[in-house]
């Protein structure tokens, strides 16, 4: 008689526990859900907004001229590069449009390559080289690519300088070219060297060709540009804050 | 004594029984999951689009405002507009405030409508993956898949009253209300908010 008493007690004992337990967790946010909950979701978003206000800034020394620069990069896509986008998206065959972007693409794998290695992304790099090996021979040139090379992670020695502590600088906005940074611009110097079409004697055709990779590029979202300018109340801000962001981002990956 | 032995055997049992309601909570927890919300948002966005034959004439009011409507349930506006002003929010008037936040998600919902009204049946959603952060905080990360392109568009989202809401879209890596807070606090470096708000009051008019 006595043990079973026992037994009951230690039972009710671990029930009156677990009890006291379980009810605490739902219970106790139960009732005061409305305005524990509020107050939480406030601090979580005063969280975010301080999260934003540490992004980082840059100085624009040069603002002047690189609103110049902008301005005459605006008005070239209008009147220039959208129309001839235009028309050569109308007459080219979209699977030659994505064939010559896959080309150009292909090509300056050495370029990503190269920069994984300085950075000691071997794997990445093996993957660059994978590709462009694969792309080059079974891709017939790279006009096809079997192997797909992500957009968001291509290295360059922007990125490079970037993950050796080099900041960004000062902003620059160069004629055709568009919004970059000091430490960019010595970046895509420095990844020149290493496009085998930098190697052609002829420098017309170097620009043609250049100016070609651009044409087609543009042709595959003709209206990229103009869409994102109609989203803007400060189209300067909105570029300079979107090459900046952009980059951070690819520097990450 | 024996009153005592059936309490006994009685109380631990009704304990049991109970348990039961309080493990009901987390249900509705699931159900609520931010990218299962999105997708059903923008299900239902293709659909009312695609119900309707003349949708892809800019003036349909009709099919705007049902898009509208669920746009706005998904969308937190009100936050993204503090968000997007950041540390000059307190120097807004209440009216101020107001009035911003009115005009701003107009020019959003513009903005945007236009852009799934032009590009629906051109463009497909692919759901990649939601990353809870905590039971507040989620991001959920999709493609758009052009013709020619592929764009990842990631969604930021908090747990608003036990619905997630979108307080920011990064497009290509690059959050709007990052960039757009930008635009603004350089504005307002040299302008007044009602100058602000003048200006996109303009944007709304010339688009």
């Amino acid at each position: 008689m006595k043990i079973k008493y026992k037994l009951i007690n230690a039972a009710l004992f671990i029930f009156i526990l677990t009890s006291f337990f379980i009810p605490s967790y739902s219970n106790g946010s139960e009732p005061k859900k409305e305005k524990g909950d509020t107050s939480y979701e406030e601090k979580i978003f005063t969280e975010i907004n301080e999260d934003y206000s540490n992004a980082p800034k840059i100085s624009d020394p040069f603002i002047l001229i690189n609103k110049a620069f902008f301005h005459f990069n605006d008005k070239f896509y209008y009147y220039l590069l959208k129309p001839a986008a235009k028309g050569y998206d109308y007459i080219m065959p979209d699977i030659f449009q994505k064939n010559i972007d896959n080309f150009f693409n292909n090509i300056s794998a050495p370029i990503r390559l190269a920069n994984c290695l300085l950075q000691g992304k071997f794997q990445k790099g093996a993957e660059e080289f994978r590709g462009f090996v694969i792309n080059s021979s079974v891709g017939l040139f790279g006009f096809f690519n079997p192997v797909k090379i992500k957009k968001a992670s291509e290295e360059d020695f922007g990125q490079t300088l970037a993950v050796y502590g080099v900041n960004n600088g000062f902003y620059l906005v160069l004629p055709f070219l568009g919004p970059t940074t000091a430490r960019d611009t010595i970046g895509n110097a420095a990844d020149y060297f290493l496009h085998p079409f930098s190697y052609l004697e002829d420098t017309e055709v170097r620009l043609g060709i250049r100016g070609f990779k651009k044409l087609n590029h543009t042709s595959l979202d003709p209206e990229k540009y103009k869409n994102l300018m109609k989203s803007a109340i400060d189209p300067y801000e909105l570029m300079k804050d979107g090459y900046l962001q952009m980059r951070a981002e690819k520097i990450k990956k | 004594m024996n009153l005592k032995k059936i309490l006994y055997i009685l109380f631990p049992l009704i304990l049991c029984f109970s348990m039961p309601v309080f493990a009901t909570q987390p249900i509705e927890k699931i159900s609520a999951e931010p990218l299962e919300k999105l997708k059903q948002v923008f299900d239902k966005g293709i659909e009312i689009i695609a119900s309707d034959s003349n949708s892809t004439l800019d003036n349909n009011e009709v099919v705007r405002d049902r898009l509208w409507e669920i746009i706005n349930d998904l969308f937190d506006f009100n936050r993204i507009s503090m968000l997007a002003v950041g540390p000059n929010w307190k120097k807004f008037t209440e009216k101020e405030k107001k009035d911003f936040t009115g005009v701003f998600t107009e020019f959003l919902g513009n903005t945007y409508l236009d852009k799934i009204q032009e590009a629906y049946h051109k463009d497909k959603i692919k759901y990649l993956k939601q990353n809870i952060i905590n039971e507040k905080k989620a991001a959920v990360s999709t493609l758009i898949l052009r013709k020619n392109t592929q764009v990842p568009v990631d969604y930021s989202m908090i747990k608003i009253n036990g619905t997630w809401k979108v307080y920011d879209v990064k497009i290509e890596g690059v959050s709007l209300v990052q960039n757009y807070r930008n635009q603004f606090a350089n504005i307002l470096l040299n302008e007044s908010p009602e100058k602000l708000i003048e200006r996109i009051k303009k944007k709304i008019l010339n688009s």
